[in-house]
């Protein structure tokens, strides 16, 4: 059996694909292995911890099992399972839509416009510690707007809101953004002079 | 120097794109293997549309029972008075001679000759008597089922024993249009009996935990009563509450879960509360039981027991707590990263909208009222407990409810 997940890790996205479509689990576990940092390093970003990641991966990736038949292996793989994953996080962010959080009141009176300059390293799990501390909303459309570079009317149409709100959006989420860094990073001195 | 949002921007794209999580990857193909085999089962077993359609279901089963106590009592009526009805009816329209030899020739093997002669005899009664015939059966649908074979002899035989039929039949005529004021009458108390609308409200009281309600919840609700025989009855409903908690014990999770960062909070780390509020309205749709204990004329003493299914139509939290948070440092001789916990005060809002949490038979019924009338309706006067048989609220409370509801029922 590992003799033989070993030879489909050999396979190409288009072999793999082929298998899937033939269902052989084989292959879809490769498959799966192949994409799963790449999917969790683009969920992450639109959750609120590891566990929801992993369960929007493995959304998209249902998904992806579905809808295979209908992909073009003439074009990447890597681009389609992307879409379908930003697609499966903004469901996410509807299901949790339900439950409304509000930012605290402390956290929008403390906002100052003051621009610092990142002179320390960001880790992965520091950037994450910042995103969860927005809004979703925010967070969603700053993911959206700054990372996979949809316009704001796409935005908008994604998620049912008008363009404006999506502008607002994203101006408040950089402006969030600034002000957690300001707190949590420029005013720690042990940190930076660390770095 | 760059700009704030485009540095941060880079950091974010550079940092996500070198991140590995190959680790997780076993793991999370297990979840999906799991997912893809049972979850979806899961997911099956209780979907929204489900439990749209259980809800539609009970209001249906309620908006049926409520047109069946309107419009049923005719129904009732003449279903058990159809022997009076036939016999008062007014006598069919009548048949032509031709039609009735055609019918009779046609079914009665009887020829032409034979016929006649029966005719010009006692067998001219027969045709008399098919008309005090009830007229659901026409006097050729009588003939047909009957399937004689007619002979001058036989046809006179028969006339004389519908003769006697006819006597009879006049007779219980005249009996049951004697009968019947008293015999509808009886109808029309049961039937209004068997189904009847309740409305009331309640005052209740509630106890999440080992704490009691801020302030009394109320209640409102319709209830239909149908019943099953001569001491018990059916009772569903459906009923809007109001409730205000202070203070209650909400588990550190649950809040946790409702932070804004939650993920900068250690969720092992029991949060302290200062205070909390939870407003929550509901839609109960109680399943009762009623045994009717003792009745005194117009009066009557009843217990009553069931379950309650509650679906959410808002819940609103809102609290101060003080928890835990890992804040990271680096060692500014070493440089090693520093882990420690402070304490942070914060404030949690969450608000669960309409049916986003549904507790299914989550509460027991128990409860003993007094009915009175009242003119041609009644009052009952009910105190009652519920009490919780599953943790009910999207927060998993034991909640437990105790009060008196007042209610009106439409006709006796």
């Amino acid at each position: 059996m590992n003799k033989r997940r070993l030879e489909y890790q050999d396979y190409s996205d288009p072999e793999l694909i082929a298998g899937c479509l033939n269902g052989k689990e084989l292959c879809q576990e490769v498959l799966y292995k192949r994409y799963f940092s790449y999917a969790m390093s683009i969920s992450l970003r639109y959750t609120r911890n590891r566990d929801d990641a992993m369960e929007v991966v493995n959304d998209s990736y249902m998904k992806v099992l579905d809808k295979l038949a209908d992909f073009d292996p003439s074009k990447s793989f890597r681009a389609w399972y992307s879409k379908i994953l930003v697609n499966t996080s903004i469901d996410y962010y509807r299901r949790n839509l339900k439950r409304k959080d509000d930012i605290s009141v402390d956290m929008i009176s403390d906002m100052s416009d003051e621009e610092p300059v990142i002179d320390v390293e960001l880790s992965v799990d520091d950037i994450l510690a910042i995103f969860s501390r927005l809004p979703e909303n925010y967070k969603l459309t700053f993911n959206l707007y700054e990372i996979e570079g949809y316009s704001h009317e796409e935005i908008a149409e994604m998620l049912g809101i008008s363009v404006s709100t999506s502008r607002s959006n994203l101006a408040r989420a950089k402006k969030t953004v600034r002000e957690i860094y300001f707190k949590e990073f420029k005013s720690n001195p042990a940190r930076n002079e660390a770095v | 120097m760059k700009q704030f949002d485009d540095i941060f921007k880079e950091k974010v794209s550079s940092s996500f794109s070198n991140a590995d999580y190959s680790q997780l990857a076993d793991d999370g193909w297990k979840a999906f293997v799991r997912k893809q085999k049972g979850g979806r089962k899961l997911a099956l077993v209780v979907p929204f549309w489900a439990k749209a359609a259980s809800v539609a279901v009970l209001l249906s089963v309620g908006g049926l029972f409520v047109y069946k106590s309107f419009n049923d009592k005719p129904l009732v009526v003449s279903e058990n008075a159809a022997p009076y009805k036939e016999s008062v009816n007014p006598a069919p329209e009548p048949i032509s001679e031709s039609v009735k030899t055609a019918v009779l020739l046609k079914n009665c093997q009887l020829s032409p000759e034979s016929y006649k002669a029966a005719e010009e005899k006692p067998a001219v009664n027969l045709l008399t008597v098919s008309d005090a015939v009830p007229e659901t059966d026409s006097i050729a649908s009588v003939y047909i089922s009957q399937d004689i074979t007619f002979q001058a002899d036989t046809v006179r035989n028969n006339a004389s024993v519908q003769e006697e039929n006819i006597a009879e039949n006049q007779i219980a005529g005249e009996t049951n249009k004697q009968d019947l004021p008293a015999e509808v009458a009886v109808e029309e108390v049961s039937g209004s009996r068997r189904t009847s609308l309740i409305a009331g409200f309640a005052g209740i009281m509630s106890e999440a935990g080992s704490k009691s309600a801020s302030t009394p919840g109320v209640s409102v609700g319709f209830f239909i009563d149908q019943k099953l025989g001569k001491r018990i009855s059916f009772r569903p409903g459906i009923a809007l509450s109001k409730f205000a908690y202070a203070s209650v014990p909400v588990a550190s999770a649950k809040v946790i879960d409702r932070m804004i960062y939650a993920s900068a909070f250690n969720s092992q780390v029991p949060v302290n509360n200062s205070d909390n509020k939870l407003d929550v309205i509901t839609m109960e749709i109680p399943l009762n039981f009623v045994f009717t204990v003792l009745e005194k004329g117009k009066s009557g003493l009843y217990i009553s027991a069931g379950a309650s299914t509650l679906i959410y139509l808002n819940q609103q939290f809102s609290g101060d707590y003080v928890g835990m948070v890992t804040q990271k440092s680096y060692d500014a001789v070493t440089g090693a990263l520093i882990e420690s916990s402070v304490p942070q005060a914060f404030n949690v809002k969450s608000e669960d909208k309409a049916f986003s949490h549904t507790d299914y038979f989550g509460l027991a019924n128990l409860s003993a009222g007094y009915s009175m009338s009242l003119g041609k309706s009644s009052m009952l006067l009910e105190p009652f407990i519920q009490l919780p048989v599953s943790d009910l609220t999207s927060f998993d409370l034991k909640i437990k409810y105790g009060g008196l509801s007042v209610k009106y029922r439409f006709g006796r």
